[in-house]
């Protein structure tokens, strides 16, 4: 008998243990609830008995109505009509959304989506000039729109249709917003339109998209840097209607282009200008260098050519500077071959262009010649931009 | 039985409308390139318009640009006029906000404007897609050309009966070597060119664009291209100036490019706020014509309309031309005077109106707010385009508008800024 209960002990024991749950020494309860689930401001917009709004006053640009037909949810839903005229700067309601509480929606920012009803009266709509700002308690605010791809079916029409605005796609960092201190929402009307809205409220949502940080710039720190490489990045060059400059055919890869010059100022309609990017057409930020650095080429000629020069950038109230370069930039190395030396500080009102952000440079042509020119480089430049051809330092 | 009815004319319409599409295609002919409307050559005269298309068409224009889809019943409105439309799809530029590194605010615009292009493609005015309006001003993000790409792509797939073209702020270099790479499917290249039209046909061929082109807006040279005073106002020539030089335009620039430049919209047939209410417009603000709608037609159609609006040629202050800066006491006397040709009108009324100075930092053809007429006292009315006037009381930087019209209600204005201090 003793045998019998301990062998039941024994397998009762057994059997417990199978059902013991693994347990951490600190495991954090916490992860267990889902943030959305405790915030307690879900409802941002049910029916006029149960939530506030601001800016419903009816003016010349808008009629703002607490309709009670045809809801969605609750006794009421809102219409609002409006016309931007040169009356109203800004054509607006507000949601103090759990009476301008303090918001946190940092929990869910990457997982949640307001959500609402929306119809319209006439016509399908695919979008609607409203724009959705979540406010700071310091008046910093962020803005986002109903996107097409959250609107369910693709189309707004008569029928009540389910649209969200994911939180993320409000991109509150950019705009310096407090996600964790949120005052209250924001819709602002542009142009012209009606809308019913209904049932706005905060709920799940998986949001699938991402922002890249794609940057069309190129940053050098140092010389010498090769420009003009690659020859569909120049202009200029086009013998449908010009034979004035060719490529030559001696380019090396990496290597700047060589070009090889004919110009006849007496032709009429003559091209005498040609240009190339400083890299791929990318904005190129030389910023940290540029004060030291000089534009470096070679020119083959029998005589030195008249050229002007000019360095353009993107960006910038002054967006070009120039000169016409002169016999202290040239340099013969061999006969009749001619190095050039053009030190950025030499360009009048250089320190006025955005040197971050640099496009191109172009050269005009400015008295008949023929010439090569090629191997062009920023190189360093450290002497006086006076006296280019005394710098040995190169 | 009367659903089945209406149903049954309904579809009929439809099919009706879909078999009075066009096909529009542009053929190429060594380096040339010629736009063909159902088979024939169609040279596009066209204009920046929402309304008076009545006058329009009689002026001889055949086409419409609108700038998006959100005016799609223009379409209606050109085609009952006899005109097609060049029509825009809104794809929002950088400097709007959009954000093309943000992948869920790029493919939401993308798939919403491919329900554009499914839902205006079988119209039968319509002539070209414009896919985006002036992007590249003041962008970084050449991705922004991706976008239009993919949406050229999807009209080849769609309506092949419709070429697209994107419009940009001016020509660059780099513009056109991106547009180039980065968007094979489109056909032509819209060129907004104020200033930059008196070269824009060289420097096309210079940046190596081999695709025809459209000046998809032009007129005289923007409030961005204009001389300033010291304070910083805009200088703004007379209406009649402003006419001569939209006709040079289109006879010595715009019609002489046969080889790429598939034809043109001027800007503005109609009225809106750029630095001032009348440097683009070609109506004043009360919807009454400026001279500049007879020189169109007269580039148009060749000959001039049978009623002229007068044209200004010249205003000062003070003795001193437009061009200067003019600098007034507060609540004293000063002389503004006009010169202007009649034409054939027996009569000329003229207007005057003062406003203060609209100060905007907004760019492109971005909306910006007009400012509210000042009331002022005209001392001596000498006839002849000539005043006295009070200048206000309050120092600050005004304008003062000259409206000479004729009986027909065809005008022509002149406006002078300056500053009380």
């Amino acid at each position: 008998m003793r045998i019998i209960a301990c062998t039941i002990l024994f397998l009762t024991v057994l059997t417990s243990c199978n059902h013991l749950r693994d347990i951490e020494l600190y495991q954090n309860q916490a992860s267990k609830i889902d943030p959305l689930e405790s915030f307690v401001y879900k409802d941002i917009f049910t029916d006029s008995k149960n939530t506030k709004l601001w800016g419903t006053k009816t003016n010349n640009c808008k009629e703002v109505v607490f309709e009670t037909s045809n809801n969605f949810e609750g006794e009421d839903h809102l219409y609002v009509k409006w016309n931007k005229n040169d009356e109203c700067k800004f054509i607006g309601i507000g949601f103090p959304w759990g009476n301008y509480k303090s918001k946190n929606l940092s929990p869910f920012i990457n997982s949640a989506a307001i959500e609402m009803m929306i119809r319209v009266d006439e016509e399908e709509k695919t979008k609607l000039p409203m724009f959705f700002s979540l406010v700071d308690y310091s008046g910093n605010m962020c803005v986002s729109k109903i996107n097409y791809l959250d609107i369910e079916g693709g189309v707004i029409d008569q029928n009540w249709t389910k649209v969200r605005i994911p939180l993320q796609a409000f991109n509150h960092k950019r705009k310096g917003v407090n996600i964790s201190n949120i005052k209250e929402l924001r819709i602002e009307f542009q142009q012209s339109g009606s809308v019913h809205i209904d049932d706005m409220k905060i709920v799940p949502h998986e949001h699938n998209y991402i922002n890249t940080d794609t940057e069309f710039k190129t940053t050098y720190n140092s010389c010498p840097i090769h420009i003009g490489v690659g020859s569909q990045y120049w202009w200029g060059i086009n013998s449908k209607y010009s034979s004035n400059f060719k490529f030559a055919p001696n380019s090396i890869e990496g290597q700047s282009e060589s070009l090889i010059v004919d110009v006849d100022l007496s032709e009429k309609n003559s091209w005498n200008n040609f240009g190339f990017a400083f890299d791929k057409w990318n904005h190129v930020d030389i910023s940290k260098i540029y004060s030291t650095s000089a534009l470096n080429f070679k020119i083959k000629s029998s005589s030195i050519p008249s050229l002007q020069i000019m360095i353009v950038s993107y960006k910038g109230d002054k967006r070009r500077v120039q000169r016409l370069i002169d016999e202290s930039n040239y340099k013969e190395v061999q006969e009749g071959v001619y190095e050039v030396l053009i030190p950025i500080k030499s360009f009048n009102n250089y320190q006025l262009i955005d040197w971050a952000s640099l496009k191109e440079i172009r050269v005009t042509v400015k008295e008949s010649s023929q010439f090569e020119i090629g191997e062009i480089q920023l190189v360093e430049f450290r002497g006086n931009p006076r006296s280019p051809k005394k710098w040995i330092g190169k | 039985m009367r659903i089945t009815f209406l149903f049954t004319l309904n579809l009929l319409f439809s099919i009706s409308a879909i078999s009075q599409s066009s096909k529009v295609e542009i053929v190429k002919s060594n380096h040339s390139f010629t736009l063909l409307k159902d088979g024939e050559p169609y040279y596009i005269k066209g204009a920046g318009a929402k309304d008076h298309f009545d006058l329009l068409e009689s002026s001889g224009a055949n086409s419409i640009r609108i700038w998006s889809t959100n005016n799609g019943h223009l379409l209606d409105s050109a085609y009952n006029h006899g005109m097609t439309v060049s029509l825009g799809l809104y794809v929002r530029p950088e400097r709007s906000g959009m954000d093309y590194n943000d992948e869920y605010a790029v493919r939401g615009q993308i798939e919403q404007l491919k329900q554009e292009i499914l839902k205006y493609k079988d119209h039968p005015a319509l002539l070209v897609w414009g896919i985006g309006n002036e992007v590249d001003l003041r962008y970084s993000n050449f991705k922004v050309w991706d976008t239009i790409e993919e949406l050229a792509k999807f009209i080849k797939e769609v309506d092949p009966n419709h070429p697209s073209m994107t419009v940009i702020a001016g020509l660059d270099p780099s513009k056109a070597y991106l547009i180039k790479e980065r968007c094979p499917s489109v056909d032509i290249l819209g060129l907004n060119a104020y200033g930059s039209i008196e070269n824009a046909s060289i420097y096309i061929r210079k940046y190596n664009w081999d695709k025809p082109y459209i000046v998809s807006e032009w007129g005289v040279n923007g409030p961005f291209e204009a001389p300033r005073t010291a304070w910083g106002a805009k200088v703004e020539p007379p209406g009649g100036i402003k006419a001569k030089t939209r006709m040079r335009r289109y006879k010595k620039l715009i019609e002489e490019d046969v080889d790429l430049c598939l034809g043109s919209y001027c800007f503005l047939w109609g009225q809106k706020q750029e630095s001032t209410a009348t440097w683009h417009g070609m109506f004043l603000s009360d919807g009454r014509p400026t001279e500049a709608i007879d020189f169109m037609s007269y580039c148009w159609k060749g000959n001039w309309p049978d009623s002229r609006a007068p044209s200004i040629n010249s205003i000062k202050l003070d003795e001193t031309n437009w061009k200067k800066d003019h600098f007034l006491n507060p609540n004293s006397e000063a002389t503004l005077e006009i010169k202007y040709d009649e034409f054939n009108n027996t009569e000329v009324y003229i207007d005057y109106k003062l406003y203060p100075e609209a100060f905007t930092n907004k760019i492109g053809g971005d909306i910006q707010d007009s400012v509210s007429e000042i009331e002022f006292e005209i001392t001596n009315n000498l006839k002849d385009g000539k005043i006295i006037f009070k200048t206000p009381s309050k120092p600050g930087a005004y304008r003062i508008f000259a409206i000479a019209s004729n009986s027909n209600n065809q005008c022509s204005v002149a406006n002078i800024a300056f500053i009380v201090e």
